[in-house]
Formats: structure tokens, C-alpha cells, sequence
């Protein structure tokens, strides 16, 4: 297995039937409601002079409602906020073509365009919201929106008519024939298929979609990539509302008079209760979901004696998908393929890894942890052809021997650290990184700043207690520089604070002589400043490569409107980012076979080296890694250890916050001890570990 | 001037303290399980319908019908926890699962109660000591409820306060309020906590709602606009402070009436959102809050 | 690898305070872990009634989810945990509280919007003792404690950080316990602070409390300990007396390569 025939593994060329499979959801969406209209005895063939009959009526309706719910998916579903204010939103759109068309004699699909933006535009203050307060917050405020635009349709009487609402709407002309309620249901089931395929594209191809489902789930993560998480959920909520609108603006001419009863808040309910029930987050899930449960009170309704209970059932059903199937139809037919095929890409990788490191050196308990990345190193590096690095790299490759730090006396002599003699000698067989993978770190050379990180007489106290009290911290380029110290002495809160994090109370941060703005994550990277955590913050639901395309969020250009559009430029974007994150994991030594397996089954180390390439796909000057040896076993430490050096060889800058202080004696170049939120010592290994203040510290003697 | 005080001051002290009282109850549920019960304001309908079942028209004595509508209300909140939102909550404290489950509770609470009593508002009568009616008072001529509302919402709130820092469960529910796993480890049931806060929620915010009937009448329609005014009382209070959410309830009140005395009634509700939006965005915490209620 | 019968595990026969009594608290075989991973893979240790562990180990060795573990925060794969010798494995943590084992994680987890009084009550409140043991554990813990006595009436969150260390040492002993686990209670303390807190928690292991303590301060832990275990990679990997366990030792076969 080459890379070449790995990169060539996706083919461009794709036939009608995988189309048809890539949009199933939608597939079975509209079949489900064709179904529908079949039993509903509907002559769909028929004539085109059909009265406003009402199984058509309620197609017709269906649609729309289909249409809010592939919105409402977006905040609540990717953003992980539930909106209940989706039908004033609906009422928005919905009074404003009114309005728009009866009173003021604009055409219809003008109208339409309009109500769509006034909706998006009355949801951008409630998006606010979310900037400060937790996800419920909003769900709250959404609700007593619903309440404050019925108030407006009875009291604004002169605008929207008061209780008695508007009338006389009239059904729009389109390519010069009034349309019908069937020619209508064949108009929506298209803007359906529309917006669906728009979404999809955005949410599944661009970088935003993954933006999305980052700042839902690992908001942290999303701001160390350069994703701003407020504009990317104001966006979100846009969005979803544009479409309400226009959901809204689309019933209007249906009843042709709408008033405030048009609109009932258990609607907004039963939107919820539909992308639930098809599955949050799912690109299927809003139009499986409601097309099933549109059709439930049909079937209910069908008996006059159930009618009364049809609310009450929604209310059932709501509470019984919560309490037994949260992840809805969708979300539970999904997890179990992924359970499935990911198991199997997981497997054909361990099998590939297995051969191609045969000869490593290996831990059993390693093996079974699958491997480690150290058999995986060492297999990619036999594979590596030996041709020139493109970009200007400090170092010359192959050089590692001499990089390899002196083993410090008592480490050699003492028995504890045995593993990790053992796969030193493995370092001297991971020679030089992959050289084709290097070239992303091709632009370290040629700056002439000093310092690649400064942190200039930071202060930082949390309440009373003070965190961090004057810390000067001055890294050259092109080293490992190491922060230690003990619980508590500052470091992590020193690391957030460089990355933008935390907002210092005092002193400046700078980038290669740039100072960075304080309080601003998002904006780490583009000053060449990645990052990664020490909790896990993938998306374990995504595939490898798509976590580590993510990290290349800030080298986009695609804005998100473009993202829903298969544009070519677009297309451009992906690739480049595919690219991109296939050479990452090739740097990180994990390999691409690894690429379509989603990160979630990865065991824990191989987890850590994905957020290592996932930081690496910014193309960060400089890489802060926040105690990334932490729950790692010793040969896995080792083949991290010889990533850091491979990277370093690079000209790549790497600050360090660990613990393992083995590691650190073998990696830095310099040490600063941290304690008490000040600088206790800083220098070389050996200067650090014989200074007496760094003993007392330590060993409280 | 006079009648500046008789027909807004006074009335807000009485409806504001409605206001603050339904606040109060989504604090004591809010304290210990972290979650805000939307289907509250339903519990604060059911309280007035089932005064006017219990007190109106089945007559009985005012005291045996406050004890069972309270029981009630308990209850249902008790059900509601154990039900929809515990499981939801353990599953992902974080997620949205239990703003849907009690959403599915708000639906289930409203349909049964239109099944039960229809949609027709029904006069419940004034309960002793408590009259709706204008009395001459010290002069003025006002209405006895509004100083009586007043009084119960303040002594509710000291009540409170008093569980709060002298027992040992008001005591293990701020405990929990503020770190769960620390209480479970200082010997806190945190499950029984949590239930507590529900059963607390249910009987205040059913006590609110049969207090409020003789105002507001017995109608399904009243749910919502509790447990928006109630919401905006205790976010504006600071969620979890209960003497915040009930002096933000009287402010609440202030504002309705000067509303509906200088501008109109169906902007009672556009104004009450903009001052919460207007406030949360400047001062998250609330007025009175101390912590920032953290993104989760 | 130098051999070392005293630390070498397995090898070892674990404290034995007092022949045949029955250990305050055993943990047997533990299997523990988070969400996917697994943290310890089978760990055992012994505290005999009124000895002090100390238990030792790299960060991420799994000394922190061994005491979760203990505690009930966190349930066992496999393995059980005895208290005296009863099996209270599928106890949840208030219940094991009760029945006396105290935990106080790392971190000064104390309740900040609350006074010290208050923070001190609920250490006793869920605990079943009667009103004397209350009032006698007050005089007990601001003997221990003299701040605390004097800033009783404060709220918790404007005590100093070794005050509210101490607090949170003091909260857990409200409830008298038989075992108290203790999470790094030097952690970001002034090393002034630390010699302090340290004199404190040598004088309840006097008083016959068991204490099982996770510290990085190895010095001045190892003064107070009777025995040590030192955690790897979620095993035991040494273990023996502290007399035996020398500062110099741990310092090559440990520190050294984790500090």
C-alpha cells in the first residue's frame, strides 16, 4: 500500500445509484409521503383543475412543515441549541408575504424572498443569547418569542389585520400559470429537494458543517481551529430561520387567509418532536421524522373518537423517543452502521499496520491497544521514499541520531525507566519523518523574529487567588521548550492564556514579534498558533480525516453560502484539505489507512496523535501541547517522543506542558519550571534538575 | 398620585409577587438538578383549575383544598422527575434530552387539562381574608389580595431561606447546587435531593396557581404566561436566588402595570422580553446572581 | 531492573498493623475506567485501621480514579472494595459516606457560596453520629484547625487557598470517618502551607484514622506514611514499608524519570 495508490483510492466519477444512496433520507422521505397521498386516495395522475381538497391540502402542508424541520435541524440538530420559537418564525415569513402582497402589491415570490430574511433577521437578537448563557437559555427566550409574535399578530391590528388576520391571499403564478394545490405540492416537494441537497452539501462538505458539529460537541476544539463558535451559531440560526421564513412565506396563499390561530405554539413542539424523532444532527432525520409522524394523527384523525387526543399523543410520543430512543429512527439506523462498517475499516487497518511493523519492537499490551503508533512509525518509515523535502526545512532529514538528547545519567541507571531505555533504541530506528508529509511544515523557515512565542509578564488571578504572577516565557524558534512545575504552579493557565483562551489581566502575548489579541481562541492559529488539550476533543462520530480536515478550518476561504453550493472552488477546498489531512496523519505516523475509521474506536493514543495532526493541518509555527504523554504507556510515549524530534527537525516550535519529566529531559532544548504562578528556573535539563529551588519544589526537602 | 398607588403600585406589589413566587419554584428546581422545568408554568394552570374544582365547586373548606392541590402539584412534579426528566439527565446533563422531556410534559399537562376542564375561563371566588374587591384600607381604596400575596410570597421566601442555611437538607441542597459529586461524598443522596427540589417546585408553583385564580381565573390558557413571567423573575433575579427572583417578580409586576396603564396590554409581553434580553446580555448572572451561569 | 524484595509487588505481604485484624479498607483486583478507556487494570491494596498509605505514581497512573473508585464517584469493572470487610462495591457513594469512608478530591471542592460552618455542618450532617459526636467535632476540628474556628461565620470562597484546603480536610472529617482519602491536599499550596497541613494530617492519623493519601510532595507524605504503593499505568508496580521505602530511592526509581 503506497500513498500514491491511497490518494488515487477516491475516485471522482460517481454513477446515479450511488447518488441515489448518498440522499436515501430524502428518497424515503418523499416516498413515504407518496405513500401518504396513495392512501389518503389522492389522483396524483389526475387533472390539474383539483379544488382545495384537503388530503392535498395537508401534502401540501407536510412539505412545509418538512421544510422548517431541515432548518430547525440545523441549530438544534448541529449548534445543540433547541429552538422552540420555529413557528413564529414560520408566522414571520408567513404575515409577511401576506402583508407584502395584499397591502402593498408586491408580487409573490419577491414577497417570499423578503419574509425569509425578515425571519432570519427577527432571530439574530435571540441568537445573542447564546453568546453568554447555556444552550436552555435559548430554548427559553425561542419560547417567549412565540408568545410575543402572537401578542403582535392581534395587537399590530392596522398591519395584520388583529384576530380576524389577513384574507384574500391568492395561490402565486408561475412561468405564467396560476398554480394549483397540486401544481403547489409539486413546487414544494422541488424547493424541498432544494434546500435539502443545499444543507446536505454544506453540512457534509465544507468546512462548515464540520464547524457545526464542532462547536456542538467539542466548542474548545472548534476555537483552536480558528472557527468562531458565536458567528458560526448566529450563522446556524440564520439560516435555519431564512428557511422558516420561507417555509412560512410559502404557506401564506395555501389557506388563502392566515390569522394568529394559523399559527399554535404545539406546532413548535411538534417540529422538535419530528427532527427527534428522525434524529438531531442527522442530515435525514427532520424529513424521516416528520414524514412519520405527520402521518400518525392522519391515521388518528381517521376516527373522530381519537381526535381529541391527538395533542396528547404527540406528548407521549415526544416523551417516550427522549426517555428510549433519543437518538431518533435515523440517528439509532446510523450508529449501528457505523458500528459496523467502522469495525471493519478499523480491523482492515489493524491487519495493514500489523504487517507493515511487523518487526518493531512490541509492548504486548501495546499490540493489543492496537498497535501503538510506534509499529505504525516504523512500518511508514521503511515505506518512505528518500527523495527531497520540498519547502525549507531548518534541519536535514535523517539527522536524528545527533538530535537525540543525552540519556541523562540517573535515568540509565535506574530501573524504573527500563521501558524506556528499551524504545530509545527504537528512536534510533525511526530515523527521519515521512518527507512527503513534511512539506506542510514547509514554511517554517525565513522569519527573523527572535522569539517564536513570547509571553511578556503575564498576571492572571481567578477571584482572589492569584494564578499566575508575572510569568516571562521567551521561545526560540525552531525548539522544544518545555513548561513544568506542579499542580497548580500555573502552566496549563499560562498555555490557555497563549492560545487565547483566558484573558490575562496583565501583560501581552506575542507571535513571532506579533502580539496577539487577549480572550480570542478563534484567532490563535491564524497567528500560527496551535494547540492541543488534554481532554479528548474529537468528534468521535466523524471519520479520522475529517477530524483532522477540521484543524484545517483557517486556511478556507469558502464562505458558507458558497459551502452550499457544488461549486468549483469549493470542490478546489475540499481537495486541498484532504490532501492536507492525509499528509497529517502520514506526519503524525498513524498513516492514511487509518483515514475513514471514525475516531471515536481508536484507542487512546492513537486518539491523542489525531488531535496532534489535527493541530498540524493549521499549519501552526508554533504547537502547544498540553501534557500530551498523560495516559499514555511507555512505548507509546516513545513514539511520541520521536514525533516531537521529527517536528522539531522541521523547524516546527513546540511548547510543551507535561509532567513526565523523562520526556521532557529527553525532548527540551529549554526547561522553565513553573511554581506558584512564577518562573522557579529556567534553562537546560541539567540546569533545572540541579537547582536547588527546583529540589525544594519538587520534594518538598 | 393617589391613584398611581391604587390601581398600579398596589396591584404590581400582588401580581409581582405572583410572579416572584412561580420564579421562586423553577429556582427550587433549578438549584439541585440544574435543569429549568418548561412544562412549569402547567403546573402553576393545574393549581388554579384544581382550586376551582376542589374550592369552587366541590366547596370545599379553603385550608383542606390549598393542602390538596400542593399535595397535587408535588405529585405531578414528583412524576415529572422521575419520569422525563431523570432519565434524560443522567443520560447527558448537558444535552438538550430534558428540555424535550419536559416539553413532552408541558403538551401532556396542557392536552389533559383541556380534556378535563375545557378552554372556558371559570370564576373562582375570593378565598378568606384575601378578596379581590376593593375595601377602603387605610384610606385608599384597594384590593386586601395584593397586600395578602405580598405577605405569603415573603414569607415563603424567609421560610426558604431559613431551610436553606438551618436544615440539614436545605444545606445538602445547596450543597448540590454548587457541586454534585462533592455532596455524594459528604454522604448527600443526590437523587433524593433532586427529587426534593421537584416536589418543592410542584407544591409551590400549584399553591401560585390557586393563589392567582380568583385574578387571573381558572383557564388553561394562564401556563404560559407563569412560566414566562416566572422564568424572567428568576433569570433576572439570578437563577437560584430566591430573594432576587422575588424582588425581580415585583419589578416584573411595576412594569406590566405601567405598560398596561401608559401603553397597551398586548405589549405587556414585548416589553417584559426586552428589558430579559436587554439584561441578560449585559448582566448574564442576573441582578442579583453571583456566578456566571456557564456555556454547557 | 535492581532487585528490591521490598519493592517488588507481589513479593511484598502489604501492611500488617496488626496480625490477623481485618484491614479498615481493602481494594481487590480493580478494574476501572472511563467512558472507553480503562484506567486501572487491576489493583489491589490494603490499609490496615489506624496506619497511613501513601500511594504514589506519574500523573495519569490512575492514583485519583483508584480513590474515585474507593469513594463510589466512580463504579468497578471488576474487583471489589471492603470496608472492614464488608463488600460495599455496589454501594453508591453517599451510602459508603455513611458507613465512613471520606474523600476529599483534589481540587478544594468545598462549597464556596456557604460559610465555613455551614461547609463544616454538612461534613456531619448525612452521616448518622449523634448531636454530641457534632458538637465534639467541632472542638476536634478547630483544634486541628485554629482559622477555621476564627472564620467560622465566613463564606467559604474568601478563605485563602490553603484555608480552604484545609477546610475541605476538615469538612471530611466532620463525619468520622474510618478511612479518609486524601487527593493531593498539598497541591498548589505555599510549601509553608504544606510542612502546615501536613502536621494536621499526621495528627488525625494519630488519632486512629486510617488514612490512604495520594501526594506528590513525597517528602514530607513519606514522613507521615507507614506504607507506600506506587501506581503505573493503572497497576501497582512496588510497594513496602515506608521505613524501607527511602526518599533517595523513590526519588531514582520514580521521580526521576516523573516528576
Amino acid at each position: 500500500m503506497s500513498a500514491a495508490t491511497q490518494t488515487a483510492r477516491r475516485p471522482a466519477g460517481r454513477g446515479l445509484a450511488t447518488v441515489a444512496v448518498r440522499n436515501a433520507p430524502l428518497l424515503l422521505g418523499l416516498g413515504v409521503l407518496l405513500l401518504f397521498l396513495l392512501w389518503t386516495r389522492v389522483d396524483i395522475g389526475g387533472n390539474w383543475s383539483s379544488v382545495r381538497s384537503k388530503p392535498l391540502f395537508l401534502a401540501n402542508q407536510l412539505m412545509l412543515y418538512m421544510l422548517v424541520a431541515i432548518g430547525l435541524n440545523l441549530i438544534s440538530g448541529y449548534v445543540g441549541a433547541a429552538s422552540i420559537g420555529h413557528i413564529a418564525l414560520y408566522a414571520i415569513g408567513a404575515y409577511s408575504v401576506a402583508i407584502l402582497t395584499t397591502k402593498h402589491g408586491w408580487g409573490f415570490w419577491p414577497a417570499l424572498l423578503a419574509g425569509g430574511l425578515i425571519a432570519a433577521a427577527a432571530s439574530l437578537p435571540v441568537g445573542l443569547i447564546l453568546l453568554r448563557l447555556s444552550g436552555w437559555y435559548f430554548s427559553v427566550i425561542t419560547l417567549l418569542l412565540v408568545v410575543v409574535v402572537n401578542d403582535l399578530e392581534i395587537q399590530k391590528a392596522g398591519l395584520t389585520g388583529g384576530g380576524a388576520g389577513i384574507f384574500g391571499l391568492t395561490m402565486p403564478h408561475l412561468f405564467g400559470h396560476a398554480l394549483d394545490l397540486r401544481g403547489y405540492l409539486y413546487l414544494l416537494i422541488a424547493v424541498n429537494v432544494a434546500v435539502f441537497l443545499l444543507l446536505r452539501h454544506l453540512v457534509e462538505r465544507s468546512r462548515w458543517g464540520r464547524a457545526f458539529v464542532a462547536v456542538r460537541d467539542v466548542e474548545p476544539a472548534a476555537c483552536a481551529v480558528g472557527v468562531h463558535p458565536f458567528l458560526v451559531r448566529e450563522s446556524a440560526l440564520a439560516l435555519s430561520a431564512f428557511i422558516a421564513g420561507l417555509a412560512g412565506g410559502l404557506f401564506a396563499p395555501l389557506p388563502g387567509t392566515i390569522n394568529p390561530d394559523s399559527f399554535p405554539i404545539i406546532d413548535s413542539i411538534f417540529f422538535l418532536l419530528a427532527v427527534l424523532a428522525g434524529g438531531f444532527g442527522t442530515t435525514a432525520g427532520p424529513v424521516v421524522g416528520m414524514a412519520v409522524l405527520f402521518s400518525l394523527p392522519q391515521v388518528l384523525a381517521e376516527q373522530p373518537s381519537l381526535r381529541r387526543y391527538s395533542f396528547l399523543v404527540y406528548g407521549l410520543v415526544l416523551l417516550l423517543l427522549v426517555i428510549f430512543l433519543p437518538e431518533g429512527i435515523v440517528g439509532g439506523v446510523q450508529r449501528l452502521w457505523r458500528r459496523l462498517t467502522g469495525r471493519a475499516a478499523y480491523d482492515a487497518y489493524e491487519v495493514a499496520g500489523a504487517e507493515s511493523g511487523a518487526d518493531a519492537e512490541r509492548d504486548p499490551r501495546v499490540a493489543a491497544m492496537g498497535l501503538g503508533a510506534l509499529a505504525t512509525l516504523a512500518g511508514l518509515r521503511r515505506l518512505a521514499p528518500s527523495g527531497a523535502r520540498s519547502g525549507t526545512a531548518a534541519r536535514p532529514a535523517g539527522a536524528s541520531a545527533e538530535v537525540l538528547p543525552a540519556t541523562p545519567p540517573t535515568l540509565a541507571a535506574d530501573g524504573a525507566a527500563g521501558s524506556v531505555a528499551a524504545a530509545e533504541a527504537n528512536g534510533a530506528v525511526l530515523s527521519a519523518p515521512a518527507p512527503a508529509a513534511l512539506r506542510i511544515l514547509g514554511e517554517q523557515a525565513g522569519t527573523d523574529a527572535e522569539f517564536a512565542l513570547e509571553s511578556i509578564d503575564i498576571r492572571k488571578s481567578f477571584g482572589d487567588a492569584i494564578a499566575l504572577d508575572g510569568v516571562t516565557l521567551r521561545v526560540r524558534p525552531g525548539t522544544v521548550h518545555a513548561v513544568i512545575g506542579p499542580n497548580g504552579s500555573g502552566k496549563t493557565t499560562l498555555l490557555n492564556i497563549a492560545s487565547g483562551f483566558y484573558r490575562q489581566d496583565a501583560g501581552q502575548i506575542r507571535v513571532f514579534g506579533r502580539r496577539v489579541a487577549r480572550g480570542r481562541p478563534y484567532r490563535a492559529i491564524r497567528h500560527g498558533l496551535a494547540r492541543t488539550f488534554q481532554t479528548q476533543q474529537l468528534l468521535p462520530e466523524l471519520t479520522v480525516l475529517e477530524n483532522v480536515m477540521l484543524g484545517c478550518h483557517a486556511r478556507g476561504r469558502v464562505s458558507m453560502l458558497d459551502g452550499m453550493l457544488p461549486l468549483p472552488h469549493v470542490r478546489r477546498e475540499r481537495r486541498r484539505f484532504h490532501a492536507t489531512a492525509l499528509d497529517c496523519l502520514d506526519l503524525v505516523g498513524l498513516g492514511r489507512g487509518i483515514a475513514e475509521t471514525p475516531a471515536g474506536l481508536l484507542p487512546f493514543a492513537h486518539q491523542r496523535l489525531v488531535e496532534i495532526a489535527r493541530a498540524l493541518a493549521g499549519r501552526p509555527r508554533v504547537l502547544l501541547l498540553d501534557e500530551p504523554a498523560s495516559g499514555l504507556h511507555a512505548g507509546e510515549v516513545q513514539a511520541f517522543a520521536s514525533l516531537v524530534r521529527s517536528l522539531r527537525q522541521a523547524g516546527l516550535t513546540v511548547v510543551l506542558v507535561e509532567h513526565n519529566f523523562g520526556l521532557v529531559s529527553e525532548l527540551a532544548d529549554t526547561i522553565t519550571v513553573l511554581d506558584a504562578g512564577a518562573v522557579l528556573a529556567e534553562g537546560d535539563f541539567e540546569t533545572v534538575r540541579n537547582d536547588p529551588r527546583v529540589v525544594e519544589a519538587y520534594l518538598g526537602a | 398620585m393617589n391613584s398611581f398607588l391604587t390601581d398600579v403600585f398596589i396591584p404590581a406589589l400582588g401580581i409581582g409577587a405572583l410572579y416572584g413566587l412561580v420564579g421562586i419554584s423553577f429556582n427550587l428546581i433549578f438549584a439541585p438538578a440544574g435543569t429549568f422545568n418548561f412544562a412549569q408554568g402547567q403546573i402553576v394552570m393545574l393549581g388554579g383549575l384544581l382550586a376551582l374544582s376542589f374550592y369552587q365547586q366541590n366547596g370545599w373548606p379553603v385550608l383542606l383544598a390549598l393542602v390538596a392541590v400542593m399535595a397535587i402539584g408535588a405529585a405531578v412534579a414528583l412524576a415529572e422527575e422521575r419520569i422525563a426528566v431523570w432519565p434524560a439527565l443522567r443520560r447527558d446533563p448537558h444535552g438538550i434530552g430534558w428540555v424535550l422531556s419536559t416539553l413532552a410534559v408541558f403538551t401532556i399537562i396542557q392536552n389533559l387539562a383541556i380534556l378535563q376542564w375545557g378552554t372556558t375561563p371559570q370564576n373562582v371566588k375570593s378565598f378568606p381574608a384575601l378578596s379581590v374587591s376593593r375595601h377602603d384600607v387605610f384610606g385608599l381604596q384597594v384590593a386586601p389580595y395584593h397586600f395578602g400575596v405580598l405577605l405569603i410570597a415573603i414569607a415563603i421566601t424567609v421560610a426558604l431561606y431559613l431551610f436553606a442555611r438551618r436544615s440539614a437538607i436545605g444545606r445538602a441542597t445547596a450543597a448540590v447546587a454548587q457541586d454534585r459529586d462533592a455532596a455524594a461524598l459528604r454522604g448527600v443522596n443526590v437523587r433524593l435531593v433532586i427529587s426534593l427540589g421537584f416536589v418543592m417546585g410542584g407544591a409551590l408553583a400549584c399553591l401560585t396557581g390557586m393563589l392567582a385564580a380568583p385574578l387571573t381565573l381558572a383557564t388553561v390558557n394562564v401556563g404560559l404566561t407563569f412560566t414566562f413571567r416566572g422564568f424572567t423573575a428568576a433569570a433576572l433575579g439570578g437563577m437560584g436566588d430566591n430573594t432576587g427572583a422575588l424582588t425581580a417578580g415585583l419589578a416584573l409586576g411595576l412594569m406590566e402595570q405601567l405598560t398596561l396603564r401608559y401603553w397597551q396590554g398586548g405589549y405587556v409581553n414585548l416589553v417584559i422580553l426586552l428589558a430579559l434580553l436587554g439584561l441578560l446580555l449585559v448582566r448574564p448572572e442576573g441582578l442579583f446572581g453571583q456566578a456566571v451561569p456557564r456555556r454547557v | 531492573m535492581a532487585p528490591d524484595a521490598s519493592a517488588q509487588p507481589g513479593t511484598a505481604t502489604g501492611p500488617t498493623a496488626a496480625a490477623g485484624a481485618t484491614p479498615a479498607l481493602a481494594v481487590e483486583g480493580v478494574v476501572a475506567g472511563y467512558h472507553g478507556s480503562e484506567v486501572l487494570h487491576g489493583v489491589s491494596l490494603v490499609v490496615p485501621p489506624g496506619s497511613a498509605v501513601l500511594l504514589l505514581g506519574p500523573n495519569g497512573a490512575g492514583k485519583s480514579t483508584t480513590l474515585a473508585t474507593i469513594s463510589g464517584l466512580l463504579r468497578p469493572r471488576a474487583g471489589h472494595v471492603l470496608l472492614s470487610g464488608r463488600d460495599v462495591t455496589a454501594l453508591p457513594a453517599h451510602e459508603r459516606a455513611r458507613l465512613g469512608i471520606a474523600h476529599v478530591p483534589e481540587g478544594r471542592r468545598i462549597f464556596r457560596r456557604q460559610t465555613v460552618e455551614e461547609n463544616l455542618l454538612i461534613g456531619a450532617d448525612f452521616c448518622g453520629h449523634d448531636r454530641t459526636w457534632r458538637t465534639e467535632a467541632f472542638a476536634w476540628v478547630f483544634d486541628l484547625f485554629p482559622v477555621l474556628a476564627r472564620k467560622r461565620g465566613n463564606t467559604a470562597s474568601t478563605l485563602s487557598g490553603g484555608e480552604q484546603q484545609m477546610l475541605a480536610v476538615a469538612q471530611a472529617i466532620m463525619s468520622r470517618p474510618r478511612v479518609l482519602l486524601l487527593d493531593e491536599p498539598s497541591a498548589g499550596l505555599a510549601p509553608t502551607l504544606v510542612k502546615q497541613l501536613m502536621e494536621r494530617v499526621r495528627l488525625l492519623h494519630e488519632r486512629g484514622i486510617a488514612l490512604l493519601m495520594v501526594e506528590q510532595v513525597v517528602a514530607s507524605a513519606l514522613a507521615i506514611a507507614d506504607y507506600v504503593y506506587v501506581l503505573r499505568d493503572g497497576q501497582i508496580v512496588a510497594e513496602g514499608a515506608a521505613a524501607a521505602m527511602q526518599q533517595s530511592d523513590l526519588e531514582s526509581r520514580y521521580l526521576a524519570a516523573t516528576l
